[in-house]
């Protein structure tokens, strides 16, 4: 078949076991990334959005973690039943990833050369002389200043950024074919920020390469993304290209997010809040999760799990009750 | 005249950095190099910059909770930066702070009444009052009256950011520091705990002094704002005025840096390049000149403010030769 998505997910459960039941994380989630597309998982806190992005890896700690049910297709290859040995060549060769805090994430002990050298030499065959010179391309790609300097420095001895470059680094190594960015530029500050997103805008312009990419920031999310998957408690609530739901959003929930933005143009008003907070994973409420916080539910919002409703161009939405009332 | 509130006249704190045996003194960190600003009764000071650039000292140095080197603190018009501890304890009534992590703020073995009290007992309030007085603020700050014998591990960040504000509110203070208040906090709930704030404003006519590293949120709730950078403050002006007419090559930068929601798909974010260098011995003349692009060789020399128009003061030479 033409065209086929690099990444597919489909209808993924992950459930984790806890003393006192079961949370229910992923709650059944598809979604797909194209080739050289940004795609962008968007949701709060606990809504399950670096555990999708983790069992793409292979990464669900298990126990407590099981993926209980759904499949994750890859370049057409259905990677949870992979072994593990077949997982290690994808990891970090056709898929890498890119964690929140670059800190915890590299290891204090081994040099900065070291590390971005690691992913070369387990997955690929070349003298030490090549590895070096690809270490320091690496890192003049990812904007690292004197590159010979940094081969032997240690984590601690850079900046916020500097790290995040060097993860970076790390995860194009292998030139994977799909990157997941799991919130990269959180813990940074804005300009630095703004340096990283432009980063990762410049991976796409030159090259057939996915991010997938997540985060809670709507800022960001609208400098980097072509598509867009909101997720609220464990299911995607809406998608649609950056431009379709960030014009018309089509779930209560997505409104609401927008609504409760501060910004300066908005001084002077006071902000729409979205009552409520998120719902803990162990405990949620029957029918639409977002029912209990939302000010357009009705009765059959508290019974039904909702369907999801095809606004055409690619746009869906959760919320039928919003649909039908378009319809009308 | 209405007295300011707050009034900050060339604030410093230098931190010495020891090495060695005899522990000899190798270096300055310039946290709050000669700071100046003021707030007005019922008014908003916004307080941007990156991390590293001494926002949250200065609010540490104005609660007294650090010693300043130099300068002045004048709180209702007083002096408070020689106060002794003792003399400060009406002043502290006064003012409050809130915490920028709501999970790391709150006492574990408190339970919140015993949390929002604990100024009331300092002030020495009789038992049923300070339980009619904890009832009323948790009613609010929008929690119900049940949840007053909860310990922290059982509410929501946003509930604990609330118990945070009670707290605050608790002595009745004038004027209110909120150090980051929302950035831990996920998007729906900063929106609840910003409304909370404002209403709380026009209710007590109460003063905040707001840090933040977010330009949104401190354009959404600030009369006035100031940049801060390296210890020095680069741009001080209404925040109307500062945001549709920034003078100064950073806070140009920085908000041009701001991921917005309005801009056109994938455009490309003006890019600063460089990190925040170290506060250590920074160079003399303008703290900004190693990553700014007008950099000349005046910028090497001490710059002042200038007023560009009513209010609005930048500290570049390039913005000043413009007027």
């Amino acid at each position: 078949m033409i065209n086929l998505p690099l990444l597919s997910v489909n209808d993924l459960h992950v459930h984790f076991y806890q003393r006192h039941g079961i949370a229910r994380v992923v709650e059944g989630i598809s979604f797909n990334v194209k080739k050289g597309e940004t795609v962008c998982l968007v949701g709060e806190s606990g809504c399950g959005k670096t555990v999708s992005a983790l069992s793409i890896l292979g990464l669900v700690p298990d126990p407590p973690g099981e993926i209980v049910k759904g499949e994750i297709l890859f370049n057409g290859r259905n990677i949870l039943s992979c072994k593990e040995r077949e997982l290690q060549k994808i990891r970090g060769n056709q898929i890498a990833m890119v964690f929140q805090e670059p800190l915890t994430s590299l290891n204090p002990v081994f040099t900065i050369g070291d590390q971005i050298r690691e992913p070369i030499r387990t997955h690929q065959t070349l003298s030490k002389d090549k590895q070096r010179q690809k270490c320091l391309q690496l890192m003049k790609d990812v904007g690292l200043p004197d590159p010979e300097e940094r081969l032997n420095a240690y984590p601690h001895q850079l900046s916020g950024g500097q790290r995040q470059r060097v993860m970076i680094a790390m995860a194009l190594a292998c030139e994977p074919e799909l990157i997941i960015a799991d919130e990269p530029t959180t813990a940074l500050d804005v300009t630095v920020q703004a340096q990283i997103l432009h980063l990762f805008n410049s991976f796409q312009k030159n090259g057939d390469r996915s991010i997938l990419y997540i985060t809670h920031d709507l800022g960001v999310v609208a400098n980097v993304a072509d598509r867009i998957y909101i997720m609220y408690a464990g299911n995607i609530v809406e998608e649609g290209s950056t431009w379709q739901v960030f014009q018309n959003p089509r779930h209560p929930y997505t409104m609401g997010l927008l609504a409760a933005l501060p910004q300066r143009g908005k001084r002077g008003t006071r902000l729409i809040s979205i009552p409520g907070s998120v719902p803990n994973p162990a405990f949620k409420a029957s029918g639409c999760p977002f029912h209990p916080r939302c000010n357009l539910a009705v009765q059959i919002c508290q019974e039904q799990f909702p369907e999801m409703c095809n606004y055409g161009e690619g746009q869906m939405s959760r919320c039928p009750v919003l649909f039908e009332r378009g319809l009308n | 005249m209405i007295k300011n509130t707050l009034e900050v006249k060339n604030l410093k704190k230098y931190f010495k950095v020891q090495s060695g045996f005899l522990k000899k003194t190798t270096g300055n960190i310039k946290a709050v190099d000669g700071i100046d600003f003021e707030i007005k009764p019922g008014q908003t000071l916004g307080l941007v910059g990156e991390s590293g650039c001494g926002k949250t000292t200065a609010a540490q140095l104005i609660l007294r909770l650090l010693n300043s080197d130099e300068g002045q603190i004048l709180f209702n018009g007083k002096d408070i930066s020689s106060l002794t501890q003792k003399e400060l304890l009406p002043v502290r009534k006064e003012m409050q702070i809130i915490f920028q992590d709501p999970y790391g703020s709150l006492n574990p073995r408190m339970t919140a009444s015993q949390s929002i009290e604990e100024g009331l007992r300092v002030l020495g309030l009789k038992r049923s009052e300070r339980k009619a007085r904890v009832r009323e603020l948790l009613q609010i700050v929008g929690l119900s009256a049940g949840n007053q014998d909860r310990y922290p591990h059982e509410f929501s960040g946003g509930q604990r950011q609330r118990i945070g504000i009670a707290r605050a509110l608790s002595v009745e203070p004038r004027l209110i520091i909120c150090d980051e208040p929302i950035s831990a906090l996920d998007v729906s709930i900063q929106a609840q705990i910003i409304n909370l704030l404002k209403d709380l404003q026009e209710e007590l006519a109460l003063s905040y002094l707001f840090i933040s590293h977010d330009l949104n949120v401190v354009g959404y709730l600030s009369d006035q704002v100031a940049v801060m950078y390296l210890g020095h403050i680069m741009e001080h002006a209404g925040t109307e005025e500062l945001f549709n007419n920034p003078g100064h090559p950073y806070t140009k930068a920085l908000l041009a840096s701001v991921p917005d929601i309005d801009t056109d798909h994938k455009l490309d974010l003006k890019i600063l390049g460089g990190d925040v260098p170290s506060p250590l011995d920074p160079p003399p003349g303008c703290k900004f000149q190693g990553r700014c692009q007008f950099f000349e060789e005046r910028c090497t020399r001490t710059v002042e403010f200038k007023e560009i128009s009513k209010g609005h003061l930048v500290r570049c030479w390039k913005a000043a030769a413009k007027v």
